[in-house]
């Protein structure tokens, strides 16, 4: 039952603090409930580190009255503990820093939005069984696009947001269909035991959820999703996608799929490498985030193609908890801008940090292109954050005195956080691992910083002066790029073509609907009772 | 003092629906006698003691399970009460959602009738008549279904005569098995029987290339009416089906029955979510979703060696609450908007939310979303039909996705404002009495969803009525 | 004395043919009032007189509601019918009888060995004459027409077969409730000349 703890210490402080605003709203109290829970949390996920692996079951479907099969229940083990703390850590930070921005959009009812995300998200990646996997994602889904429709900008980005919904839905249903090929093929299974046959599905319905397997990135220009709640709804759902990564079986590519394994690699790698580029070059993090999201993922995910789905455990932290502190770090403030440093520790791969274990995971059985192609994705994706935490612009305004504390503790908590990740994360988390590639990436990376200086491009950002060729080059390809990953070339086709099958089977309703349709349904069925003794059925 | 239970569920609302009838311009009072009337019966029907025995302080009521009439019998079995029980509700609950205005006010006392006349049906010996029963039943249902004035609709007219074609096959199925169980297997009358039996039921049931009048029907109908049509006709043609099984061994040893019926229920599958997908109008692609569930009940009928009955029977009560949500967000809707097609329920989400997401959520659930009442038994079936066939399983998957599909793109249409540059609050316009119901049904299918089990094991007990099929 | 049932044979196939052909409400009752006279002669073949009366009682009884709800109404007579139109249902109707005549001896012998010939000739004349109808109408007491046709071809067969007082009795009020329903129909539609008079007045 201790993994229901956080769980409902999150939602009872939610409901808390939404009845407390209803009827005497008080920013402090709210704040303090907020902040209380989410520390009660976290601290319950330090504990539940101590009794890996703890499974509850829930309901159970199967009994002998009543023919119907699997269970909910949840499980905490060594592939859902960090992203269970990463989230819940980015939770604490985002109530925390959330200080610092009581003139923008910290709210109570953000605090207590984050609070639930951060539950149900807890509530996913905590899932035992692909059941509980598909309703707490049906459930964070409508939640979801609940909340987005209520911004203001939802009046133009309705489309965009349906559009997501259904990807969503479509990885649903892709887990659906795993779930029942998972069945047959060796009874029913929790998710340390997906089956083989199964498995590659269950790569798609996390890929498809990811935005990148296959690639689909309706949220390309975001609703104007705020940090502190904002951060929470896009960061919770791939943190349940990315624990599912993490339990997928090492030889998920079978012998018949092996042939389309380069295939797979060129697309994850276009997609970390466009991804990536674009993360460089955002006018700011927020901005940047999807593509953040969309490189680590990819990552990620080229990992458990290659056999190593440990590995992917790096990079998706490394997607959550760097990422999460450019995304909270806001306002800026000048004298703090060292602690984004520290954030280099969760990406740069070097031996015995966190990223370290994943470097594995782009090698797979060798050393090929792909896995260089992977490094550049690297090298730009570090390049990306160096060049938004050393942006200028840091407010010197003054913060309360409060908020001075709470709001880098916030920053500090997700540092302290990446440490630990490093030293007791997972059963290999500490480690040398490749670390070769891991020199090759800070090399590269100064190299790149040193051409840039001679280049005359200012540090600490990356800004192409207007007139430049590569500008002018860029302007040109981008969009089209942009076109092509943003699919809007298949939602066409899958339009046009929904048309035309609309109006073929309008045609042949017509002529089943009108006055002749008793001939015609006679004319039919004859032919089905030919077609079906010329077919043998008795 | 001994009394029968065809008295209390046959002649009784015929009793009810008589003097429903007579109240016919009293809107609030019909309803009234109806809700309780049908609530009362499903109740009695939920608590019936065993040994058929009601004891009401010093009266003691002895009931027997037949009544006799010209030599004939019909029978109210105990064992059918839940079944009984659940098309009661049902009805009571319909009658509810028939306070909408232009909703026929020979809906109220038809409904009634029709529930009495398909209980005297499913219990009516010899078993064969009750092709006719169900064929007065049909007659009787027209009224209801005409909006009155205007050109008779084609719907009914089509709906009429495809299900009067039903009953001489299946009197003449019956005539041909008079008096013999068993039949060897060469015998040329099981492939006669076969065939008459099969094209009456596929007429009954709206099997392919019969259905066209389930969408004429829908769209022209009021919804409420067409959903409480398209869910007390076939499933009490259903369990009735379940006679021939349980009676006629050759039935249940024919030889690729199972495989024909999974065929039929995977094309009914795929045909119901191909046109349900590509719909843009919201009644005709209920009209159709029926069709992707006839396909998903003789699909469970054909794994009955796999517990496909169980299947079957667990279906109805969550087709039922999820046709019912379904039908009573778009007869709401209808009065919001002038018709139900994409381009005219455009924006209409921001202004009656409640609504909107009810309709989606019941579309969502008769589609066997996660989270919502028919997730947990069209998971099972569908791992079962995938066990029987790859092709099976995989194409009845595919054909569930139709209703998905056409649910995102109602979806869409929802939330696509009329006029993007203006910024549409969203606001509450729906009445109390069009929300309450709406969230609380909600509420039950996602109860249903997660909780199967607490809730679903008395309609089960039908299925001891059909020893042979245990 | 096969010559009652020969001409009742006959009057069937004339009688069918004129409803499928013809449109003019007053034309097709008064055929369909000879046809229930055939049908109950071919009944007879099977059955008591006194019980084979009861099909032609209520036959008659169908007729005679649709006509009179017909005559009510005023439908108009001046039917506009191309020629084309009921050349092809000619066509087409002898056709079915064609078919209905290969096919009668097998079904005779295959699935109703113990009935006269001209009863399941007969009976599957109106099945597939009343098909016909249904699928090349969409009038409403048309189709009901067909269907009071389809039922009394049943019917002669069923004759054949089976004698139970109570199928009898819920036969009937199968027949009279299509009857009522042909009533229902009528009274609640409106008559497509009157909506284009209408329209020309407006």
């Amino acid at each position: 039952m201790i993994l229901l703890l956080p769980i409902g210490i999150l939602l009872t402080a939610a409901l808390a603090i939404v009845i407390l605003d209803r009827i005497q709203p008080k920013f402090g109290t709210s704040w303090l409930i907020a902040s209380g829970a989410a520390i009660i949390g976290w601290l319950t996920i330090f504990v539940l580190r101590l009794r890996l692996p703890t499974t509850i079951q829930i309901i159970s479907w199967s009994q002998p009255e009543i023919p119907l099969f699997g269970q909910i229940s949840l499980l905490l083990d060594y592939n859902a503990w960090p992203y269970a703390l990463a989230l819940i850590t980015i939770t604490l930070a985002v109530i925390l820093t959330d200080a610092a921005r009581t003139r923008y959009d910290s709210t109570p009812l953000s605090w207590a939005a984050s609070l639930m995300i951060t539950a149900l998200g807890l509530l996913a990646l905590q899932s035992g069984t692909s059941l509980t996997l598909m309703i707490t994602w049906v459930i964070v889904d409508i939640l979801e696009m609940a909340y987005l429709l209520r911004l203001e900008e939802a009046n133009r980005s309705y489309g965009r947001i349906v559009i997501a919904y259904g990807a969503r839905t479509a990885s649903i249903m892709m887990l659906f269909i795993a779930t029942l090929v998972g069945w047959r093929a060796s009874g029913q299974f929790d998710l340390t035991q997906i089956p083989q046959q199964a498995g590659f599905l269950f790569l798609l319905a996390a890929g498809l959820r990811l935005g990148v397997f296959p690639l689909n990135m309706p949220f390309l220009q975001e609703p104007n999703l705020r940090r502190g709640a904002g951060n929470i709804i896009r960061l919770a759902p791939v943190a349940s996608s990315l624990s599912l990564l993490a339990r997928l079986p090492a030889n998920l590519v079978t012998p018949s799929l092996q042939r389309w394994l380069p295939y797979f690699l060129a697309m994850l790698a276009a997609a970390a490498l466009y991804a990536g580029f674009r993360w460089l070059t955002a006018t700011n993090e927020i901005a940047g985030r999807p593509f953040w999201i969309v490189a680590w993922a990819a990552l990620a995910t080229t990992s458990v193609l290659n056999g190593v789905p440990s590995a992917s455990l790096a990079w998706g932290i490394a997607l959550l908890l760097p990422g999460s502190l450019a995304f909270l770090y806001s306002p800026r403030i000048q004298r703090m801008n060292f602690l984004m440093f520290f954030g280099l520790l969760g990406l740069i791969g070097l031996p015995f940090t966190p990223a370290a274990s994943g470097w594995m995971g782009l090698i797979g059985s060798g050393h090929t292109f792909w896995t260089f192609l992977f490094l550049i994705a690297h090298v730009m994706l570090i390049l990306g954050y160096l060049n938004h935490a050393l942006r200028p612009g840091g407010e010197v305004g003054a913060l309360e005195s409060w908020a001075r504390l709470v709001y880098p503790l916030g920053l500090i908590l997700i540092i302290q956080a990446i440490a630990t990740m490093g030293l007791i994360g997972w059963p290999g988390s500490l480690t040398a691992g490749a670390w070769w590639l891991g020199i090759i990436s800070l090399l590269l990376i100064i190299a790149a910083i040193l051409t840039a200086r001679r280049l005359g491009i200012r540090p600490p950002y990356l800004h192409f002066p207007a007139s430049s060729l590569l500008t002018k080059v860029l302007d040109v390809i981008l969009p089209i790029i942009e076109q092509v990953l943003r699919l809007d070339w298949l939602y066409q086709l899958i339009w046009q073509a929904n048309h035309l099958i609309g109006l073929a089977l309008k045609s042949f309703s017509a002529i089943l609907e009108s006055d002749g349709g008793i001939l015609w349904t006679l004319l039919l069925l004859v032919l089905l009772i030919s077609i079906l003794t010329g077919g043998g059925v008795n | 003092m001994t009394l029968n239970t065809p008295l209390l569920w046959v002649l009784f609302p015929l009793v009810i629906a008589a003097i429903v009838g007579a109240l016919y311009q009293r809107k609030a009072l019909s309803i009234i006698l109806t809700v309780i009337t049908a609530f009362g019966l499903a109740l009695l029907a939920a608590l019936f003691p065993e040994n058929l025995t009601l004891s009401i302080g010093p009266l003691r009521l002895v009931f027997s399970e037949n009544l006799a009439i010209l030599g004939r019998q019909i029978t109210v079995k105990y064992e059918i009460l839940p079944f009984i029980s659940l098309i009661y509700a049902m009805t009571g609950l319909w009658t509810l959602s028939s306070w909408f205005p232009n909703t026929p006010v020979a809906f109220r006392p038809i409904s009634l009738v029709l529930t009495a006349l398909l209980t005297a049906a499913a219990g009516v010996e010899p078993f064969l008549y009750a092709a006719v029963l169900i064929q007065i039943a049909i007659l009787v249902s027209v009224p209801m279904l005409s909006q009155g004035g205007g050109a008779t609709d084609r719907g009914i007219l089509r709906y009429l005569t495809l299900q009067t074609l039903a009953m001489p096959l299946i009197l003449l199925a019956g005539w041909l098995l008079t008096g013999v169980e068993t039949l060897p297997a060469d015998s040329p009358l099981v492939g006669q029987s076969t065939i008459l039996l099969g094209l009456g039921f596929a007429l009954w049931l709206g099997i392919f290339p019969f259905h066209s009048w389930i969408p004429m029907v829908a769209q022209r109908s009021r919804p409420n009416v067409v959903g409480f049509l398209v869910f007390l006709f076939p499933t009490t043609i259903l369990v009735f089906s379940l006679n021939f099984f349980n009676r006629y061994t050759f039935l249940r040893n024919l030889p690729n029955l199972a495989e024909t019926l999974q065929l039929f229920g995977v094309v009914m599958i795929v045909i119901g979510g191909l046109w349900t997908a590509f719909q843009t109008d919201l009644k005709r692609a209920f009209g159709f979703s029926v069709l992707t569930e006839s396909g998903f009940s003789l699909a469970a009928l054909g794994l009955i060696s796999q517990g496909g009955l169980n299947w079957l029977m667990l279906l109805f009560p969550l087709r039922a609450l999820g046709f019912w949500l379904w039908s009573f967000a778009l007869t709401a809707l209808e009065n919001h908007a002038e018709e139900l097609t994409f381009e005219s329920v455009r924006g209409i989400a921001r202004r009656f939310p409640i609504l909107s997401a009810g309709l989606i959520l019941a579309q969502f659930s008769i589609a066997g979303m996660p989270l919502l009442a028919s997730f947990p038994i069209k998971l099972a079936l569908l791992s079962a039909t995938l066990n029987a066939g790859t092709a099976f399983g995989v194409w009845s998957f595919i054909g569930n996705l139709g209703l998905f599909l056409f649910t995102l793109r109602l979806l869409f249409s929802l939330l696509t404002p009329q006029d993007e540059n203006t910024f549409e609050k969203w606001r509450l316009s729906e009445k109390s009495n069009e929300y309450l119901p709406v969230l609380i049904m909600i509420l039950i299918l996602v109860l249903l969803g997660l909780f199967p089990n607490n809730f679903m094991d008395g309609i089960l007990n039908t299925l001891t009525a059909f020893t042979q099929l245990q | 004395m096969q010559i009652l049932p020969t001409l009742a044979f006959v009057v069937i196939i004339m009688t069918a043919m004129i409803i499928l052909i013809f449109r003019d409400w007053r034309i097709n009752a008064g055929a369909l009032a000879l046809q229930y006279l055939a049908a109950f002669i071919l009944v007879d073949v099977s059955w008591p007189t006194g019980m084979a009366v009861i099909k032609l009682i209520v036959g008659w009884m169908a007729t005679v509601t649709i006509g009179f709800t017909c005559m009510r109404q005023q439908k108009s007579t001046a039917v506009e019918e191309s020629p084309a139109s009921m050349f092809f249902r000619a066509v087409a109707g002898l056709l079915v009888i064609l078919v209905m005549f290969i096919l009668a001896p097998g079904v005779q012998s295959n699935i109703f060995p113990g009935l006269n010939l001209i009863i399941v000739q007969s009976g599957l004349m109106l099945l597939g004459m009343g098909l016909m109808q249904l699928g090349t109408t969409a009038e409403p007491y048309l189709t009901v027409f067909a269907l009071l046709s389809l039922l009394s071809g049943f019917e002669i067969i069923h004759a054949g077969l089976e004698r139970s007082s109570l199928l009898t009795g819920l036969l009937v009020l199968v027949n009279l409730g299509l009857a009522l329903v042909g009533v229902y129909f009528i009274g609640t539609g409106v008559e497509k000349g009157t909506e284009q008079e209408e329209e020309e007045v407006l």
